[in-house]
């Protein structure tokens, strides 16, 4: 990476613009100088910043390098352009800071407002690379092949950070190369180690916990095993071959004790068992003994009731005999009073015929009188209507007759007036038209033509047509009109005259005299009224007809009834002739010695079955209890009571044994679930022990070489280890300019691992081999001039390597800032010349020295000055 | 410099621990070593 233009605004202490054109220096090696505080280190700040978001110190982000001097209006950005491999890349980069913005607040003032982080890289075909800022930043880092402390380390070494390499202890050393050869990785093989170290213990005081939870679990109790045990459980960690054989011992113990108590109660339960059966037996024996004392008690109380059931069963033998006749008895009654019943309406019907056959009579002569009258008046009255219904029709053809006669009249009146006035019309127009011929003529006379009346050829008074007079036309129009009215009244009058006569003829074919409209009425109203008669009449005769047809018919129908219930009557004395001599049979095929026996026996029919229920179930229950009584008697055989309580006792004893044998066995079989559990898990966790143990040994001392913790050794560990690798190189390539500068004087080495202390970290401890005393010193007794040219060859080999190992980075530029005050004439002269070679090297180094000498031996400067209004640099030669 | 761009870790380890211990790895070692390193391969992937 070659720098090209470095523009700041509005950063550091640069208030305005600044642009640095890198470009003009020539040889490689120029110098930046001015005063304290000038804003020289601001130029590395400013690179630094451009390329990865930080500062080169690494103290300060970007976000707090606004510049104070600037104004609101200014932008603080930087702009760097360089060229890496040949390619020019281009990066805008402005921290997040407070600017102007373009509205105000209420009072007037500026409203500032918030200019956010920003980042752009322009690419070598000047397009811009698109991406967010994380994206833009690693593709710089992917440019130039370093990282932010890589690149301050070696290109931009900061003020401070010089020395730092060459006077660090081992540890502190330790944690730049860290840094800068990313070893970090080696120290998580460490920490891994570590932890599967740190986890494997954790699991083995785990497995010894639960082998000590398991062990506790053991009650070794009276057992031969107890001592022993007890032996085991006060050792920290006893062997695994010693528990498991003791607690094998124990369950042994366990096993026979509850064989031994299972066989003891196999016998306590067959001696109870048979106790039980004996116990059974007895008191079977005395159960039946006391069943037949109360069976034979109740068999005794039932003989003593004897006689009062034969008197319970004589009444319910005369009960159900008197019920046998009784039932007769009733059957001859209910007949009897069927006979007495059909009298009696037998009487009533007959007295009802003898009322209803005079009425049927009465009803006979009137229905005859009826008749005779309608045969006298039907005739009569059918005729009237007959003659009536013939003339109303005539009598409807002459009103219309009238009608159409008055109408011809009407008609025949107007034609009538109608011809007389167009004929006088007709005639007054002639008689107009006449009496105008003389006008009509002279107004055709002209003065020499003869008169055609008088024939004189002077026409000195000329008759005039008056105004109001008739054309000959009019009168022509006049007389068709009247010659056409007289036409229309000779056809009406001859219709008229038609009318008439067919109207007179029919008035008097029909009446002789007038036709009158009250006559017409008059014979309509007769013709109803004839008809309403003939109506009546014919509905009273059917009335009458009706009644007398019902009434005879009722008559006949009770009439048959009677002679039913004569029959009836016959039929049921009979009947009941027949049940009397049954009921009497009964009486006698029942055995009852006379009717007075049978009436006394009848009060038992009520309840004769309630009281034969009663003597049967006393019969039967006294059959019952003989019967057991007998058979009880059978049972015993002989027998006499038993004694039990000894036996029971006795029981009780044995039960009572066998619960304690089965609660002790209970108990061993509890004691043995857990204890053989306890067996099958500790031979378990004892397995497991002895594998955790040899992985635990193995990883323990992996872990210990690892993390340099091994006892009497020296204290190195791996990522050290590495390290190492890298520090030998770099003072390798240290030396080749170191020889250079002091003229062969002395060189770098690093400290041989037989030479190392064995307390403390160690590995990285740096020494000076004087080539003139070949005598090996601490670098700490270097001189100031010593130290500086120690440690820029360390900073320069430092960059050798790192470009080595990072990929063939191509690092043109290398800024210095301080140092050279401390070095006397020749030794400064030597290190300029080395940084001129080194120059021609790298393409261009910068360093920042305010010392004066080295303005005359560097010809490019780049002077930096400060005034009130901020910092500006200018390139003087 | 990570374990994947590392040439041969296991191989600076064993060289490490033959200088630290005065042998080998074991055999259970290096399967130990090479678990471990393959187990930060995959964490840096």
């Amino acid at each position: 990476m070659r720098p090209v233009k470095l523009t700041m605004s509005a950063f550091g202490s640069y208030s305005g613009v600044e642009t640095i054109d890198f470009t003009k220096v020539q040889g490689g090696l120029f110098l930046i100088t001015g005063d304290t505080g000038a804003g020289k280190t601001t130029i590395f700040d400013a690179v630094t910043y451009a390329l990865y978001d930080r500062t080169s110190g690494g103290r300060r982000d970007g976000s707090m390098m606004r510049s104070q001097y600037a104004d609101d209006e200014t932008e603080t950005f930087v702009e760097y352009t360089f060229v890496y491999r040949g390619d020019q890349y281009t990066i805008r980069r402005n921290p997040e800071y407070m600017r102007a913005g373009k509205r105000k607040n209420a009072d007037g003032k500026i409203r500032l407002v918030k200019e956010t982080s920003k980042v752009s890289l322009l690419m070598p075909d000047g397009r811009e690379f698109r991406g967010k800022k994380r994206e833009i930043d690693q593709k710089i880092e992917q440019i130039i092949g370093l990282d932010a402390g890589q690149f301050t380390q070696i290109a931009m070494i900061a003020q401070g950070d010089f020395l730092r390499l060459l006077h660090a202890e081992s540890k502190e050393r330790k944690k730049i190369f860290s840094k800068i050869f990313q070893t970090q990785i080696y120290r998580d093989v460490q920490e891994e180690l570590k932890e599967q170290g740190k986890t494997l213990y954790i699991s083995l005081k785990e497995n010894e916990t639960d082998i000590r939870r398991e062990m506790e679990r053991i009650d070794a109790g009276q057992s031969d095993g107890q001592k022993m045990w007890e032996e085991l459980l006060s050792q920290e960690m006893p062997p695994a071959e010693s528990v498991l054989g003791a607690l094998g011992q124990i369950l042994k113990e366990e096993n026979e004790g509850y064989e031994k108590l299972e066989a003891e109660e196999t016998m306590l339960q067959k001696e109870s068992e048979q106790l039980r059966i004996l116990i059974g037996k007895k008191q079977e024996i005395n159960r039946i003994f006391e069943l037949l004392e109360r069976t034979e008690s109740e068999y005794k109380k039932l003989q003593e009731q004897g006689r009062e059931y034969e008197i319970l069963k004589d009444r319910a033998l005369q009960g159900e005999r008197s019920e046998q006749a009784r039932r007769l008895e009733v059957q001859a009654l209910r007949t009897k009073e069927d006979v007495r019943r059909i009298k009696e309406e037998m009487i009533a019907l007959k007295e009802w015929l003898e009322v209803h056959g005079e009425a049927e009579n009465r009803l006979k002569e009137e229905v005859e009188q009826a008749e005779r009258e309608m045969e006298e008046t039907e005739p009569k009255l059918r005729e009237q209507i007959l003659r009536l219904r013939e003339i109303l029709p005539r009598y409807a053809k002459v009103r219309k007759l009238k009608t159409e006669y008055e109408e011809q009249i009407v008609r025949m009146t107007r034609c009538m007036e109608q011809c007389k006035a167009a004929s006088e019309d007709y005639e007054e127009k002639y008689r107009v038209f006449f009496s105008e011929q003389a006008g009509i003529l002279a107004k055709d006379l002209r003065e020499g033509q003869p008169c055609p009346v008088c024939g004189s050829e002077h026409h000195p008074c000329k008759a005039e047509v008056s105004k109001g007079g008739v054309d000959e036309k009019t009168v022509e129009e006049a007389k068709k009109t009247r010659d056409d009215a007289e036409r229309n009244r000779a056809e009406v009058q001859e219709k008229y005259q038609a009318v008439r006569a067919q109207f007179e003829a029919e008035e008097k074919a029909l009446f002789g005299e007038r036709y009158s409209v009250e006559d017409e009425k008059q014979a309509e109203k007769r013709l109803a009224e004839y008809e309403r008669l003939l109506d009546q009449k014919k509905m009273s005769l059917k009335k009458l007809q009706d009644a007398y047809r019902k009434s005879a018919e009722e008559n006949r129908r009770q009439a048959g009834r009677l002679e039913n219930l004569a029959a009836q009557k016959a039929e049921l004395k009979e009947r009941f002739t027949q049940e009397q001599e049954a009921f009497r049979q009964e009486i006698r095929r029942q055995q009852f010695a006379d009717q007075e026996e049978y009436r006394e026996a009848k009060k038992w029919i009520e309840g004769w079955r309630q009281m034969s229920d009663q003597v049967k179930t006393y019969e039967s229950l006294i059959i019952q209890k003989k019967s057991s009584v007998e058979t009880l008697k059978d049972q015993l055989n002989g027998e006499k009571r038993q004694e039990t309580q000894g036996d029971i006792r006795k029981k009780d004893e044995t039960d009572t044994l066998l619960r304690e044998k089965n609660k002790q066995r209970m108990e061993i079989h509890g004691k043995n679930i857990t204890h053989q559990s306890a067996y099958d898990n500790l031979k378990k966790y004892f397995a497991a022990q002895k594998e955790l143990r040899k992985k635990y040994e193995l990883v323990s001392n992996l872990s210990r070489t690892a993390n340099g913790g091994l006892s009497g050794s020296v204290k190195l560990d791996f990522e050290t280890y590495v390290q190492r690798k890298y520090f030998r190189q770099i003072i390798q390539a240290a030396n080749r300019r170191l020889a250079k500068m002091t003229s062969g004087g002395f060189i770098l080495q690093c400290r041989e691992l037989k030479d190392l202390s064995s307390q403390g970290q160690a590995g990285l401890d740096l020494d000076v081999y004087d080539l003139v005393t070949d005598a090996v010193r601490d670098v700490k007794s270097l001189s100031g001039g010593e130290s500086f040219m120690a440690a820029l060859s360390m900073a320069l080999g430092l960059s050798d390597i790192i470009q080595n190992t990072a990929g063939a980075v191509s690092l043109e530029t290398m800024f210095v800032d301080e140092g050279f005050g401390s070095l006397d004439d020749v030794s400064r002269e030597r290190a300029i010349r080395i940084l001129k070679e080194l120059a021609g090297e790298k393409g261009l180094v910068g360093i920042i020295s305010h010392v004066n000498e080295l303005k005359e031996q560097i010809d490019w400067k780049l002077t930096v000055t400060k005034s009130g209004h901020g910092s500006h640099a200018r390139w003087m030669i | 410099m990570r374990i994947s761009e590392s040439k041969n870790p296991l191989e600076t380890f064993s060289d490490f621990y033959e200088e630290m211990q005065g042998r080998r790895l074991s055999l259970e070692e290096t399967e130990m070593m090479t678990q471990i390193f393959d187990a930060l391969k995959g964490e840096e992937k």
